[in-house]
């Protein structure tokens, strides 16, 4: 893992941006025990003020799974998570649960609770890793992934003739886009494992497939995070592959990769949220 | 007497006897059932017990958790969230008591779109081939396509190292009940780990999981499945496809798989019996 104290990401609203570069050393939840966690308050939603960011949960629902069944010689190949309701700024518990204890595949489901409510649910594929079968097989041609700009910023889009910005209002466009993101803590005092940063970031699948002229007006009621190997270095880029919608649904795929490049794919269907559209040029974001 | 092919037998409300149309045709493994028939079971049950008429079925992730094997299973379902735009549903699949099979469904509940317009890929129209007199082989009836060759129904032509798509009309999972356009759609869907992991060997990663992703309900009798990506390290494969009708894409499979060379199945051999 980099040794650099991890920004914060996720929150795309300029101004948490800059309140997250003073102070590189915050985290979403302070640990009280194994299953306890309380809320830092440094991470809001974008959707609504007294929110965390989706990216906090999904984070901590892998930190969950990975700290209490991640083996050395496993890859954690699949992360799915269901939101079942907006996380709020109170204590969080998990509970972890062993479904199937296998030789080459471990399945394991985290339940995360808030006041005794479930809020989201998360499945983890585990993998061993061995050899690679007989044969070559087709792979996708991997995506050019120009790094941005080293301006100190945790999030970066890219849309097609616009380039790498810090702006997401800049990408306010019916264009295709990349996005790239830092990893923030999960847990203060911890340095996010690069299966954790992974999840913490997955949550901006949503934006690169779902951003469009009038800002971000689907809200994703899940994330799948699939790997074939854990990312390496800071950032992380996804880069969307598709957008599919219907009826004020939308499915969403994009490729991972990492500076050495794509290490998995991530999907993403989200549902219209037209009351709460966020349109990135208002600052801060306006909950009407 | 229903004389179409099925995967099932149903036999009580919650209880399936896998028929010879489930079984694995292959030398991979005897006894057997094909990961379509699995998920097709899920997708029915959950639709059945927790579908309603506002809601589109937008995810179905199923983790295969054991082997199934030629013997009756049972379904288990649990209502997750009862929201209001979203409904989550899980549905287990046993056989002797233990679960071989773990499905979540999500819906959501269709209204306008949001404002704006977003970027979405050029729309692309298949020209599916015929499908008019050919067999089920593992619980479909399908062609296929790689760069270069034709359609055909032989897995065999196919063994190269290019883009790979596939054109499928699934058999009835349970017998007597015609397939809903969402059952379909999981069924075809499972021809992702096919569509992405055949190579020129063969079939040598076996998936641990499906996931089925739609933003609305398939329309017609056919369903094309098209590899979009495939990323292998470690002998882990992850693949993903979008999914098309005759009037264009409407969703993406997502599989995961692990690598299985001691069992490698190459379609050049010919399947037992």
């Amino acid at each position: 893992m980099a040794e650099e104290p991890r920004i914060p990401p996720g929150d795309p609203s300029r101004e948490l941006c800059e309140e997250a570069l003073t102070d590189s050393e915050r985290a979403s939840f302070i640990q009280i025990d194994a299953d306890h966690f309380v809320p830092t308050n440094d991470f809001r939603s974008s959707w609504a003020d007294d929110h965390l960011q989706g990216g906090a949960i999904i984070g901590l629902a892998g930190l969950a799974l990975e700290s209490r069944y991640g083996l050395a010689e496993f890859t954690p190949a699949r992360l799915t998570v269901d939101l079942f309701k907006s996380a709020r700024l109170v204590p969080t518990t998990t509970k972890v649960e062993l479904l199937r204890d296998g030789r080459r595949v471990r399945n394991s489901v985290c339940t995360v609770e808030q006041d005794g409510t479930a809020v989201a649910r998360a499945v983890l594929v585990q993998y061993r890793r061995s050899d690679p079968p007989s044969g070559e097989e087709w792979m996708s041609e991997p995506p050019v992934v120009a790094p941005p700009n080293d301006d100190g910023s945790f999030v970066q889009m890219h849309s097609t003739d616009v380039g790498w910005t810090p702006d997401i209002s800049d990408h306010q466009n019916a264009r295709r886009k990349g996005v790239g993101v830092r990893g923030v803590n999960v847990v203060a005092g911890q340095q996010n494992t690069p299966f954790v940063q992974a999840a913490t970031v997955i949550d901006a699948i949503s934006l690169v497939t779902n951003l469009g002229t009038a800002g971000l007006g689907y809200i994703n009621g899940d994330v799948t995070l699939a790997l074939t190997r854990l990312p390496r270095g800071e950032w992380i880029f996804m880069q969307a592959d598709t957008h599919w919608a219907s009826d004020g649904i939308a499915v969403g795929t994009a490729t991972l990769l990492d500076d050495t490049g794509p290490f998995g794919s991530g999907l993403v269907t989200a549902i219209s949220n037209p009351r709460a559209q966020i349109d990135f040029a208002d600052t801060p974001p306006s909950i009407p | 007497m229903n004389s179409k092919p099925a995967h099932f037998l149903q036999t009580d409300t919650n209880r399936f006897l896998p028929t010879d149309y489930a079984e694995v045709q292959s030398r991979w493994a005897k006894d057997h059932v094909v990961g379509a028939a699995v998920a097709g079971l899920a997708a029915l049950t959950l639709e059945t017990a927790c579908g309603l008429p506002d809601f589109t079925p937008a995810r179905l992730t199923v983790d295969l958790i054991r082997s199934p094997r030629r013997i009756p299973m049972t379904t288990a379902v649990e209502l997750l969230r009862d929201g209001s735009r979203v409904r989550t549903s899980q549905c287990t699949i046993e056989q002797d008591g233990v679960a071989v099979a773990r499905a979540v469904l999500v819906q959501y509940r269709r209204s306008a779109a949001p404002l704006g317009l977003e970027w979405t890929p050029e729309p692309e129209t298949v020209e599916a081939p015929s499908l008019a007199g050919l067999s089920p082989q593992n619980g479909s009836v399908r062609q296929m396509q790689s760069n270069g060759r034709q359609w055909t129904s032989e897995l065999a032509d196919h063994q190269n190292a290019s883009r790979k798509r596939v054109v499928t009309r699934s058999v009835e999972v349970v017998a007597g009940q015609p397939n809903t356009a969402f059952v379909q759609a999981v069924t075809a869907a499972e021809a992702t780990s096919l569509v992405t992991n055949l190579g020129t060997a063969g079939v040598g990663y076996i998936n641990g999981d499906l996931t089925v992703a739609l933003s609305r309900q398939p329309r017609g009798d056919w369903i094309c499945v098209r590899a979009d990506s495939h990323w292998v390290s470690d002998g882990i494969a992850v693949g993903t496809a979008t999914l098309l009708d005759d009037s264009g894409a409407f969703g993406s499979g997502l599989v995961t798989a692990v690598s299985n060379r001691h069992a490698q199945i190459d379609f050049n051999e010919a399947p037992p019996g």
